[in-house]
C-alpha cells in the first residue's frame, strides 16, 4: 500500500518543487540526466562484454596492486574520483569485474583524486568536464545510430559520459546560488568544535556540489584569502572526502546489487579515513610539517600544505584498508543481498549428500522443484495471469478474458537472477555427483535430472520469445489476434495447472501430460489452417499471421519442455518404471500421427454421412492390436 | 513412431543383460496395465460427463491413453520376439 503511494507522492512533490523553484527544476533535471547517463554508460560497456574489454580489465585488475594503480591512474587523468567510481559501478553491473577488484579501483581513485588538490593549489588548474558534454553527446548519438555492435557500444559509452557530465553541470548550475552564498569565514571556530563543524560543512558542500574538486576549489581559495584557518581547512578537506561518496551512492541507485556494494565500500573507506584523520589530526599536522620541510615547501604555504595533508590521509587509508579488501568484499556480499537472491541460492545441494547417490539425486530433484517454481513464476507473469488463479480451480477462460493489459516483466533480468544462477549451481552439483556415481542407474538418473534442468531453462527462453508479441497481442485492436493469444494463454495455463496438481499430489504417472501436449499440437495444426483462411480473406495482415505462427511454435515448444521436466521431476521415482514411461510417452511424431488419424476419421465420417462422433473416441474404443483380452 | 526409434530401443534392450531385459519388459507391462485401468476409468467418466468441454477433454485423454498403449504394446512385441541374451 505504502509502496503504491510512494510514486504519486514523490511525483506531486517534484511537480510542486518545479513550480516553486526554477533552481530546483535545474537540479532535478541534472540528477535525471546524470542517472540516465549512468544507465547508458552501463549499456555501452555491456556491448563490449564477451571479449576484449574483459581481457583488458582482467589483466589490469589481476592483483590488488594493479586495481589500485588502475584507479589511481584513471582518476589522475579524468580528474574525478566520482566518475571513476561510477564507471567502476557500471563495470560491475555489466559483470566485467568482481567486487574486490572494484573496491581496489575505488581505493586507488581516492589516492588519484588528491592530485586535483595539487593541481589546484600548485598550478591553479582544473579540468572542466562539462566542456566535453556536448561533443561527447553528439558523437555518442552518431555512433549509436550505426549498425555495428562496436560502434553502438562506443556511442552508448560516449553519450552516457556526455549525459553524466551534463548532469553534473546542471546540478552545479542549480546549486550556484547556494554555493556563492556560502561564507566560510563566518563559521571560523577553533578546537574540536571547529573541527567537527567544518567537517560537516565539507560533507554538506560536497554533497550539494556533487564534486570534491569543486569543494576543494572553494576550500583552497578560501584558505588563500584567509577566510578560513588552516585547521578548519583541513577539516573541510576531510569532509569533502566523505561527501564525495554521495555521487557513487546516487549512481549505484540505478545499478545492480554489486554496484550498491561498491558504493558502500566507497563510503566505508572514506568514512574510516575521515575518522582516522580527525582522530589523529595533530599527529598528521606534524607529519605534514615534517614532509613539507623535507621537500622544501614553505611553512606558510598553507594551500600546498593542505594538498600534502589531503594526500597523506588518503594514503594512510589506502595502506590500512588495502589488506582488508577481500574481507570487505565478502562482508558486503553477506550483508547486502538482493531480495531475489534467496530464490537463486541452492538450499538442498550440500557436500554430505554427494556421498550417497540416492541422496544426491533427491537433493537435485528438490532443487529442480525450486527452479520449476521460479520458472512457473516467470511463465505465469509472461502469460499475465496471477499464479493463484493458475493453481486454483477457478475458470481460466474467464481469468484470461478479464485481463485488461499485459503485465510488465523484464524477462532477461528475471532469467539471469532467478533461473540461470540456480541452474548453474544444479548443473555443477550434478557433474560432481556423476563423478562419484558408480551404478549405471545412478548415472542415468543424474543425466535425466540434468535434462529436466535444461528443459526448464528452454521453457523460460520460449516464454521470453513468446512474451515479446504476446504482451502486444493481449491488447491488440484486432479481435482475431487477441483471441489467438488468449487461446495460447489458456492452453499453457491449463498445462501449468495440471503440473501443479501432479506437484501437490506427489508421485504420479508422467504419461498424463501427453494429453495437454496433444491439445497444443492440435491447436498448432488448427492455427495453420485458420491463418491461411484469414490471410486469404484479408482479415489478418501477413506479418501478424507470421508472428502468430512463430508464437504458437514457441508455445508448443514451451509445453514440450515443461512436460519433459515434469515427467522427470514429478514422475515416478522407480527407475525401471520411469524408463518404461519415457519409452511409452508420445513424441512429436506420435502426436502428429494421432492428429492425422483423428482428422482422417472425421473426414470418413463426414463423407459417409454417419452421425457426427468424435474420431478420437473411435480410435479409443478399438482395442490396440496385440493386446490380450 | 519411426522404425529408427524402435530399432534404437531394441538396440538398447540388446545391450542390457537378460535380467535387466526381463525387468524392462515387466516395467512396460506394468505401465500398460496401469494405462488400461486409466482408460477404463476415463471411459466411465465420459459416460457420466454432461458438458461439451468436459467431454472434449476426456475424449482427448482417452485418445492419448490409447495411443500410449498402442505404442507400449508395439515395443513390448518387439522385445518379446528377441532371443534372450
Amino acid at each position: 500500500m505504502l509502496k503504491a503511494l510512494l510514486l504519486p507522492v514523490v511525483a506531486i512533490l517534484l511537480l510542486y518543487g518545479f513550480w516553486a523553484s526554477p533552481d530546483f527544476k535545474v537540479i532535478a533535471a541534472g540528477l535525471s540526466l546524470f542517472l540516465l547517463g549512468m544507465l547508458l554508460l552501463e549499456e555501452g560497456f555491456k556491448q563490449f562484454s564477451g571479449g576484449t574489454l574483459e581481457r583488458i580489465l582482467r589483466r589490469s585488475t589481476r592483483t590488488t596492486g594493479q586495481s589500485l594503480f588502475l584507479g589511481m591512474a584513471s582518476t589522475t587523468i579524468m580528474q574525478s574520483s566520482s566518475l571513476v567510481s561510477l564507471i567502476t559501478i557500471s563495470f560491475l553491473g555489466a559483470g566485467l569485474m568482481d567486487l574486490a577488484a572494484g573496491i581496489g579501483i575505488v581505493f586507488g581513485a581516492n589516492l588519484g583524486t588528491t592530485t586535483g588538490a595539487w593541481l589546484i593549489a600548485g598550478l591553479g588548474l582544473k579540468v572542466s568536464i562539462s566542456a566535453y558534454a556536448m561533443p561527447l553527446l553528439t558523437l555518442g548519438v552518431l555512433f549509436m545510430l550505426q549498425s555495428s555492435r562496436l560502434w553502438r557500444g562506443i556511442g552508448s559509452g560516449l553519450a552516457g559520459l556526455g549525459l553524466l557530465f551534463l548532469g553534473i553541470h546542471y546540478m552545479k548550475e542549480g546549486f550556484d546560488a547556494f554555493g556563492s552564498s556560502l561564507n566560510l569565514a563566518s563559521f571560523a571556530l577553533p578546537g574540536i568544535k571547529g573541527l567537527l563543524l567544518f567537517t560537516a560543512i565539507g560533507i554538506s558542500a560536497t554533497v550539494i556540489l556533487q564534486s570534491s574538486h569543486a569543494s576543494m576549489v572553494l576550500i583552497i581559495t578560501a584558505l588563500a584569502a584567509q577566510q578560513v584557518t588552516y585547521e578548519n581547512a583541513l577539516a573541510l578537506a576531510i569532509g569533502a572526502n566523505v561527501g564525495t561518496t554521495i555521487t557513487a551512492i546516487i549512481g549505484s541507485l540505478g545499478a545492480g546489487i554489486d554496484g550498491r556494494r561498491l558504493a558502500a565500500a566507497h563510503l566505508i573507506f572514506n568514512v574510516t579515513t575521515g575518522v582516522i584523520a580527525l582522530t589523529l589530526i595533530n599527529q598528521l599536522t606534524t607529519l605534514v610539517d615534517w614532509i613539507c620541510a623535507g621537500v622544501g615547501i614553505n611553512a606558510t604555504d598553507y594551500t600546498l600544505k593542505l594538498a600534502v595533508f589531503h594526500t597523506v590521509f588518503n594514503l594512510i587509508g589506502v595502506i590500512l584498508m588495502t589488506p582488508m579488501i577481500n574481507r570487505l568484499a565478502s562482508f558486503l556480499t553477506r550483508i547486502m543481498q538482493a531480495p531475489s537472491e534467496a530464490l537463486t541460492l541452492p538450499v538442498y545441494l550440500n557436500e554430505a549428500s554427494l556421498e550417497v547417490p540416492g541422496a544426491a539425486s533427491e537433493a537435485i530433484r528438490q532443487e529442480l522443484i525450486r527452479l520449476y517454481q521460479n520458472t512457473f513464476r516467470l511463465i505465469a507473469h509472461g502469460l499475465s495471469l496471477p499464479r493463484g488463479v493458475i493453481k486454483s480451480e477457478s475458470d481460466l477462460i474467464a481469468a484470461v478474458a478479464d485481463t485488461k493489459r499485459a503485465r510488465e516483466l523484464n524477462i532477461d533480468e528475471y532469467y539471469d537472477h532467478h533461473i540461470k544462477h540456480l541452474l548453474s549451481e544444479i548443473v555443477h552439483y550434478i557433474a560432481m555427483a556423476q563423478s562419484r556415481a558408480v551404478a549405471r542407474e545412478d548415472t542415468e538418473q543424474l543425466s535425466a535430472l540434468r535434462v529436466a534442468g535444461r528443459s526448464l531453462a528452454e521453457a523460460a527462453k520460449d516464454m521470453k520469445h513468446l512474451h515479446k508479441n504476446m504482451s502486444k497481442g493481449i491488447q491488440s485492436a484486432n479481435p482475431i489476434v487477441r483471441q489467438r493469444y488468449d487461446s495460447i494463454r489458456i492452453e499453457l495455463a491449463t498445462l501449468l495447472r495440471e503440473i501443479s496438481v501432479i506437484e501437490t499430489q506427489g508421485e504420479n504417472d508422467a504419461l498424463s501430460f501427453d494429453a495437454a501436449l496433444l491439445e497444443l499440437a492440435e491447436n498448432d495444426r488448427e492455427l495453420d489452417r485458420v491463418l491461411d483462411q484469414l490471410i486469404r480473406s484479408r482479415q489478418l495482415p501477413a506479418a501478424a499471421a507470421t508472428s502468430l505462427m512463430n508464437d504458437n511454435g514457441y508455445a508448443f515448444s514451451l509445453g514440450k519442455h515443461l512436460v519433459k521436466m515434469a515427467q522427470i521431476v514429478f514422475g515416478t521415482r522407480s527407475e525401471p518404471i520411469m524408463h518404461a514411461e519415457q519409452q511409452i510417452a508420445l513424441e512429436s511424431d506420435d502426436l502428429t500421427n494421432l492428429i492425422d488419424e483423428t482428422l482422417d476419421e472425421q473426414q470418413v465420417n463426414s463423407e459417409n454421412g454417419t452421425a457426427s462422433r468424435n474420431a478420437a473416441m473411435k480410435i479409443a474404443q478399438s482395442k490396440p492390436s496385440g493386446e490380450k483380452s | 513412431m519411426k522404425m529408427r526409434k524402435i530399432l534404437q530401443k531394441v538396440q538398447d534392450f540388446l545391450d542390457a543383460d537378460s535380467r535387466s531385459q526381463q525387468q524392462q519388459m515387466d516395467s512396460i507391462s506394468e505401465v500398460l496395465e496401469k494405462l488400461k485401468g486409466k482408460e477404463k476409468k476415463l471411459q466411465d467418466e465420459l459416460a457420466q460427463a454432461l458438458e461439451a468441454e468436459e467431454k472434449n477433454t476426456l475424449e482427448r485423454k482417452i485418445a492419448v491413453c490409447h495411443a500410449q498403449r498402442k505404442k507400449g504394446l508395439a515395443i513390448l512385441k518387439q522385445l518379446r520376439t528377441l532371443p534372450p541374451e
